[in-house]
């Protein structure tokens, strides 16, 4: 609820009362009027419907929590007997001298950990007794002190009361240190009425903004001395009121908690104002900063909440009421077997949301990309469709915007991984196919784009050849001298603060970091229910105190990407620069759940963006939960990327990778129109890129947005196509539109697609030409429809060992043939 | 019988308790507990790391670790709760991915539906709140969403006006969803 987060303009205040009687009506207590009385309400006032939905959810929840397990699960059975004894014999721990020892092997490393622990509280402990005589630099200890106490807490579980108080003790304690770290709150505690003046020297010589929610930002120069004090002096009472009102349920004593009632109620404060804030100059200066925060590298040290008890988890049941906030369709429990019944289902889901889509979305998912897709081209997207050819003699050209991602093939690879059958209205066979490196032969700088095509015939249908065609651009993007311009936007809401999470976006950011220059400009936002700037304009090679103040920025209330979005474009046009890689990077787990989450309104918002030259990327973070065919639509309309981070370890390999690619596109604005000829090709069909499809004469209209490809970056698209033997002439011809990043001109290349009457069987093709297909049939298989059922799993058998020898080193190869092994193991054959 | 729970509710609570798992009186020894939440404490140990072999594991350690500080425990139940939930997080964040022996067991537990697993964790975590609730305000729960009874009958058999069964549910609900959002299960979410 976080009532506390200040404001009441966009949540509407609920009185107890009425919430009492929204609760009785919830539980079926509500006479007829009574109930009347409340649907008329609730139908007036959004905030209140809203109310109702989570009180039925939690009525739900909890009906369901009291009863029994309708399938009760028992552990298995020799560890249940082992267990049994354990626990029937008496307990004295100690009379036991052997109770610390380990009780089985597996949990000895545990137990070793612990004592590790236990070891560094001790020494925490001394140095906590120490500190009340110690210098602020010693104190600053006392929090990673604190914090290996609380999670030895949680390591223990113990909830004793003793606990509590010297976790109080500790947290007492650094009370100066968190002033340190967010000088703001020096402010809000002790208002000081002269503003230093190194601060009011520094704020005249800003320009105002204009949106008045935005908070004041930190001036890196001061962290460390505590010594700023935005010129807030005359709102000292207001802020000591919002002090007041701050939430007495967001875990009591801990220092995060002050931290985050300081951020918020700065926040609230430039809105109460009505002012102009005044944004100091950010001098990014980190050399005063690193070290002083012992806590940092720690798991414990990305978290701002020291009571750990409360870790966060995953979001699950939130699938029916989040999707529904954020627009999306009915995502009922799917059956536990997979199989035919369960593609059909969806099948029928698919076909139900694209009536609903209507006839300008032309049955491709996602109403939001109506205007972009072609009416004409709708049947190729449609439901079932999919497996639709389309005629070369009546539809020859065939256009999309070339868009590079793998992440339709990770979601479903960590699907599989967990046992479970990926969401077939999430798999884009473009994206099982582009998620490999074919090693296509680069081009020259001169020559901006290479194309490589080859042929194979295709082993699931009569008279189909496969036609891979690859694009790829130089590997030195000239790019690189270009200075970038990036707002980040961080998610900060409360689903953010799960460990996993924070530490994956912990490791984004320093990844992000690491690839800045000195001419490139920073400013990050986080948002929640409000937005709010956390960093104006970093120069690039001292954004490494962004970190600092990612780890420092408390994780909860909602999320609300709407406003996010809206600021984050005001700032990014702030420091727009001609002739820079303007970008905005969302960063959210893609819970919507607060302001308008509508993704076609979103959509719009991120267009605009584009029109005045942003492009905007999004990044979700972790697996679970994620609406990714929402995010995924905004980077499209914003001629950005998507990309998953759901370990700390993709934001090394795979993000690290991706993001640098895209924030140093070689070329953008990538269309390819392929021009069959009728005369050779009967029928041909595009796999995948259902989303990606582009009118004819959008081929040449660049203000249609398109995607972008990296340096060094290769994309692939795969047709089948139906060579007449007894046609002329060659296939056809493909073309290519771009921007060049480097000239800042388009540029537009073709090559001819030959006839090749003897093409190779699948199995003796090349192995790039294996790869790709075999990406691209396990997609069609996971997507189900039609055209699955003529692929048969054990067909490919020979094809995977193949690929999988040669590709030995391939880590993403050998993922793709550990995926068709549980593919078949899953009855899906 | 409920310890600490007023006279006028002991009837009800009597009458509920032969029927009641998940919110039975305390239990008398680790292993009534343990024969009593064994079911619950596995479907939310699942429904966090979604391995069946490694919830045994946490659910087998949770209990071996209560077994040793039995009786030093005021809230046994609240305790294992709360234990499973953090050794489950330990467990995500010590081992993020999964390596392919995990794999092999993942494989396994392919019966798991998703969406069971989230609701698994959802259920979990309202038992556990549950758990660490006064007994008095655990029992107006039972009462409301196990035995279905309206605030007029709720009221008869504690005592308390049906205006305060009724103010006093409201303010239980607003603390278990603030619970729920705090432990990141958005389903509760403002």
């Amino acid at each position: 609820m976080n009532q506390d987060e200040n404001n009441p303009e966009t949540q509407g205040k609920i009185s107890a009362e009425l919430e009492a009687r929204m609760t009785a009506w919830v539980a079926g207590e509500a006479s007829p009027e009574e109930t009347a009385e409340l649907e008329r309400l609730a139908a007036e006032r959004p905030e209140l419907a809203d109310l109702k939905r989570r009180l039925e959810a939690v009525n739900k929840l909890l009906a369901e929590s009291v009863r029994p397990d309708s399938e009760p699960l028992r552990l298995a059975k020799d560890r249940r007997a082992e267990l049994m004894r354990t626990l029937r014999a008496p307990s004295n721990p100690a009379a036991d001298p052997a109770s610390d020892a380990p009780l089985f092997p597996s949990l000895a490393a545990l137990r070793r950990r612990q004592t590790v622990e236990r070891r560094w509280i001790l020494a925490a402990a001394a140095c906590l007794t120490c500190g009340l005589f110690l210098s602020v630099v010693v104190r600053s200890r006392y929090e990673a002190g604190s914090r290996a106490k609380a999670r030895e807490w949680l390591v223990e579980g113990r909830a004793a009361p003793a606990t509590q108080d010297s976790l109080k003790e500790a947290e007492s304690q650094p009370s100066n240190e968190v002033a340190i770290q967010l000088p703001v709150e020096t402010q809000v505690e002790a208002p000081q009425a002269n503003p230093p003046a190194a601060y009011a020297k520094a704020a005249s010589a800003r320009a105002p903004v204009a949106d008045t929610r935005t908070a004041p930002v930190f001036d890196f120069s001061q962290i460390g001395t505590g010594a700023v004090a935005p010129s807030l002096a005359a709102q000292e009472r207001d802020a000591r009121e919002q002090v007041a009102e701050a939430s007495p349920h967001l875990g009591g004593t801990a220092a995060s908690d002050r931290i985050s009632r300081a951020v918020g109620n700065i926040g609230a404060l430039a809105g109460v104002s009505g002012e102009p804030t005044v944004l100091p100059p950010v001098m990014a200066d980190a050399s005063q900063d690193k070290g002083s925060y012992r806590a940092n590298s720690t798991l414990a040290g990305t978290r701002m909440r020291t009571d750990l008890k409360d870790v966060s988890s995953a979001i699950s049941v939130v699938s029916a009421q989040f999707l529904d906030d954020v627009g999306g369709g009915n995502h009922e429990a799917p059956p536990a077997a997979p199989g035919a019944d369960l593609r059909s289902q969806y099948a029928a889901e698919k076909a139900g949301k694209s009536l609903a889509a209507g006839a300008a979305g032309g049955g491709i998912p996602g109403g939001s990309d109506a205007e972009v897709n072609a009416p004409r081209q709708a049947a190729i997207g449609a439901p079932g469709g999919a497996v639709a050819e389309t005629s070369a003699s009546k539809e020859p050209v065939s256009t999309f915007s070339l868009h590079v991602s793998d992440v339709s093939f990770r979601l479903a690879q960590a699907a599989l991984a967990r046992g479970e059958m990926p969401d077939p209205d999430r798999i884009r066979p473009e994206e099982f196919y582009n998620a490999f490196r074919y090693g296509d032969p680069a081009p020259s700088m001169a020559e901006k784009i290479s194309c490589r095509t080859e042929q194979s015939a295709d082993p699931t249908m009569q008279q189909r050849n496969l036609l891979r065609i690859a694009m790829t651009v130089p590997a030195t993007g000239r790019g690189a001298a270009e200075p970038l311009r990036l707002t980040v936007l961080l998610d900060t809401s409360g689903s953010m603060e799960r460990e996993d999470r924070a530490s994956a976006v912990r490791k984004a950011m320093q990844v992000l970091v690491s690839l800045l220059g000195r001419d490139d400009r920073v400013t990050l936002v986080g948002f929640a229910r409000q937005p709010r700037l956390l960093a104006d304009q970093v120069p690039g090679d001292r954004a490494g105190a962004l970190l600092d103040i990612i780890a420092h920025t408390p994780a909860q209330g909602g999320t609300n990407i709407e406003e996010a979005i809206k600021l984050g474009g005001e700032l990014a046009l702030r420091q727009f620069a001609t002739g820079a890689q303007n970008r905005i990077v969302l960063l959210t787990d893609g819970a919507a759940n607060l302001g308008d989450a509508d993704p076609a309104h979103l959509a719009a918002r991120v267009e605009a963006l584009r029109q005045r030259g942003l492009s905007f990327d999004a990044c979700g973070v972790g697996t679970n939960g994620i609406d990714d065919s929402d995010l995924e639509a905004l980077t499209r309309k914003g001629s950005g990327r998507y990309y998953v981070l759901d370990t700390p370890e993709a934001a090394d390999a795979g993000f690290a990778r991706q993001l640098a690619g895209a924030l140093r596109p070689a070329a953008e604005n990538v269309k390819v129109q392929v021009r069959f000829n009728a005369a050779r090709v009967g029928n041909y069909r595009l796999i995948g890129f259902e989303r990606h499809r582009l009118r004819t004469e959008d081929f040449r209209d660049d203000k249609v947005g398109a995607a972008a490809l990296a340096a060094g970056e290769a994309a692939v698209a795969l047709y089948e196509v139906e060579a007449l033997p007894q046609g002329e002439g060659e296939l056809g011809e493909v073309y290519v539109r771009f921007r060049d990043t480097a000239a800042g001109a388009m540029v537009e290349r073709s090559w001819t697609l030959p006839y090749d009457p003897y093409v190779p069987a699948f199995d003796r093709a090349t192995p790039t030409m294996q790869l790709a297909g075999t990406a691209a049939f396990l997609a069609e298989k996971l997507r189900g429809g039609a055209r699955a059922e003529s692929i048969r799993l054990a067909q490919l058998a020979p094809v995977v060992n193949a690929l999988r020898s040669h590709y030995a080193q391939e880590t993403r190869v050998q993922e793709l043939a550990a995926m068709y092994e549980r593919m078949r193991r899953m009855r899906m054959e | 019988m409920f310890e600490g729970a007023p006279a006028r509710s002991t009837a009800a609570s009597n009458h509920a308790a032969a029927r009641v798992e998940v919110m039975k009186l305390n239990p008398q020894s680790i292993a009534e507990l343990f024969e009593s939440e064994e079911s619950a404490l596995l479907h939310f140990a699942i429904g966090i790391v979604r391995q069946r072999m490694v919830a045994e594991e946490l659910v087998q350690e949770a209990f071996l670790r209560l077994h040793r500080i039995w009786g030093q425990v005021d809230n046994p139940r609240g305790w294992l709760y709360r234990s499973i939930r953090n050794l489950a997080l330990n467990h995500l964040r010590d081992r993020p991915r999964e390596t392919q022996l995990d794999e092999e067991r993942a494989a396994q537990d392919q019966s798991l539906p998703r969406d069971l697993l989230g609701r698994s964790e959802a259920i979990g975590t309202v038992r556990m709140l549950l758990a660490e609730m006064p007994e008095e305000d655990r029992n107006l729960i039972r009462l409301k969403y196990l035995e279905n009874l309206k605030y007029l009958e709720i009221s008869r058999r504690t005592g308390l006006s049906v205006g305060n069964v009724g103010f006093r549910l409201h303010h239980l609900l607003k603390g278990l969803q603030d619970g729920l959002q705090r432990a990141g299960i958005e389903g509760s979410q403002g």
